[in-house]
């Protein structure tokens, strides 16, 4: 694995057939493959005198398509670094290479396109593109993670024909052990969801999604329920998403959702508010009210500087938040 | 006073009028498209139309017809734009060919099978036609 790693690496420095675009990879001469990255480095200083600094991600990628067959392989560090100060100090280091994604996609017809392998799960907007450079800010709302796996091992159908009509419909079938549970927020081996995305215009679009898991956790079935919504117009952004989680007999996350705005001061220049608010069953129930105000500098298209301000319901909770991230 | 009107008709009519005109061959599924459907097209959300590879062909980015064409099909910025093929690489989707000639275009549009591209207006090369682009 290290060592495919480190081919990808190479090639990637060293190799380009056509012009290179900061930001889009590079494409392998005489081949139909293409290798990129990303990378982000961030820091917390958190009100009850908790500091990190950590190498958050570090990840290369490849794909290529041949035909009808295409592939996406994504592997990379995480959590590389990490340096925490508090009440004990501490840094640790961790050479894991694990695998992201990695998926060949068939498009059988004009509409239908299989996915078979690891890929990010097709729930709510945010987990869709979840890397640092793309986000709006350096945290990731809860919603994003206390509600579904934002991993699957396994298949997906997707139905989608924008010549023809404004709604996509997608299946996914996981009936197996992770491909790799690195990166998953929740250890699965089963795992079936179903998602409807409709497209209201070219600004406005909304996505439903019901779901059930298997959590290796502690051996419990989950259903769950998510609804997003994104609103994208040239000088701003709204997104929102609102999910629910229970198992056999209970909720286990009543409720989570957020609501946010980013606003494009200038080209360079991004605001970000978001408020959100979650209850989750932790053996007693928790439920917190989170607000984020953030900034987002790009001074290039693909570097980002970001920093945020998180204000908790848990107010030893409270925090500065800043990252920088790059794509390749 | 009505000269006046018809001037500014004609020029109203000039200055909104497409400089280009969005070629394709034989093989191209299609007679006419939408706005809407050629800009699915050129950021590869159709990849396929009735069983055919379509190959949306664009020219060199400092040419002012790509955006021209950008701006009028597209309706994005070239910043919009290059942050759409950003998060597209991280799905492993790659923009649309570029070619850095109106002549490479035509070439390479006369001999493979599905491709699309737009062309200063009024170019006429036998076996290719244009294609109706409806609002």
């Amino acid at each position: 694995m290290r060592l495919f790693f480190l081919i990808l690496l190479f090639l990637n420095i060293n190799l380009a057939a056509d012009e290179y675009n900061f930001g889009e990879g590079i494409n392998i001469p005489h081949t139909p493959i293409y290798v990129g990255g990303y990378a982000t480095l961030d820091y917390v200083s958190r009100a009850d005198n908790y500091n990190r600094f950590r190498v958050d991600e570090l990840s290369i990628l490849s794909y290529g398509s041949n035909d009808r067959f295409s592939y996406m392989a994504d592997f990379g560090l995480r959590d590389s670094y990490i340096k925490e100060w508090g009440s004990d100090d501490s840094s640790t280091t961790d050479s894991t290479i694990s695998i992201e994604r990695l998926y060949i996609d068939y498009q059988v017809n004009d509409s239908i396109r299989v996915r078979a392998g690891k890929f990010n799960t097709p729930a709510g907007y945010w987990n869709m593109e979840p890397i640092n450079i793309f986000r709006e800010t350096s945290s990731i709302p809860y919603t994003a993670f206390l509600v579904f796996p934002r991993f699957t091992s396994g298949l997906e159908v997707k139905y989608a024909n924008s010549l023809y009509s404004d709604t996509e419909y997608s299946v996914v079938i996981q009936h197996n052990e992770d491909l790799d549970d690195t990166y998953n927020n929740i250890a699965i081996d089963k795992h079936y969801l179903a998602s409807i995305e409709h497209f209201f215009s070219d600004s406005l679009k909304s996505k439903a999604n019901i779901g059930y898991f298997f959590s290796t956790i502690d051996n419990r079935d989950y259903y769950y329920a998510l609804l997003a919504l994104s609103y994208e117009a040239p000088k701003y952004k709204i997104f929102a998403e609102a999910g629910s989680r229970r198992n056999e007999t209970e909720f286990s996350v009543p409720y989570s959702f957020y609501l946010q705005g980013s606003w494009h001061l200038t080209q360079e220049h991004d605001l970000v508010t978001r408020i959100e608010a979650y209850k989750i069953d932790e053996g007693a129930f928790r439920e917190e009210v989170v607000g984020v105000l953030g900034y987002t500098y790009r001074p290039v298209s693909p570097f980002t500087f970001k920093i945020e301000y998180r204000d908790h319901s848990y107010q030893n909770e409270n925090q500065i938040r800043t990252s920088v991230s790059v794509m390749f | 006073m009505k000269h006046i009107f018809l001037i500014l008709f004609i020029l109203f009519n000039t200055l909104h009028a497409n400089s280009f005109d969005v070629l394709v061959n034989d093989s191209f599924p299609l007679k006419s498209l939408s706005k809407k459907q050629l800009k699915s097209i050129y950021l590869k959300k159709v990849t396929y139309i009735s069983g055919v590879k379509i190959f949306a062909i664009n020219i060199s980015s400092s040419n002012h017809l790509r955006r021209e064409f950008e701006k009028m099909v597209l309706v994005m910025n070239p910043q919009n734009l290059k942050n759409y093929w950003q998060k597209a690489h991280y799905k492993g989707i790659r923009p649309p060919k570029v070619l850095k000639s109106n002549k490479n275009i035509l070439s390479y549009l006369s001999s493979v099978e599905g491709a699309i591209a737009y062309v200063p207006k009024g170019i006429a090369i036998e076996n290719l036609h244009v294609l109706k682009v409806e609002d």
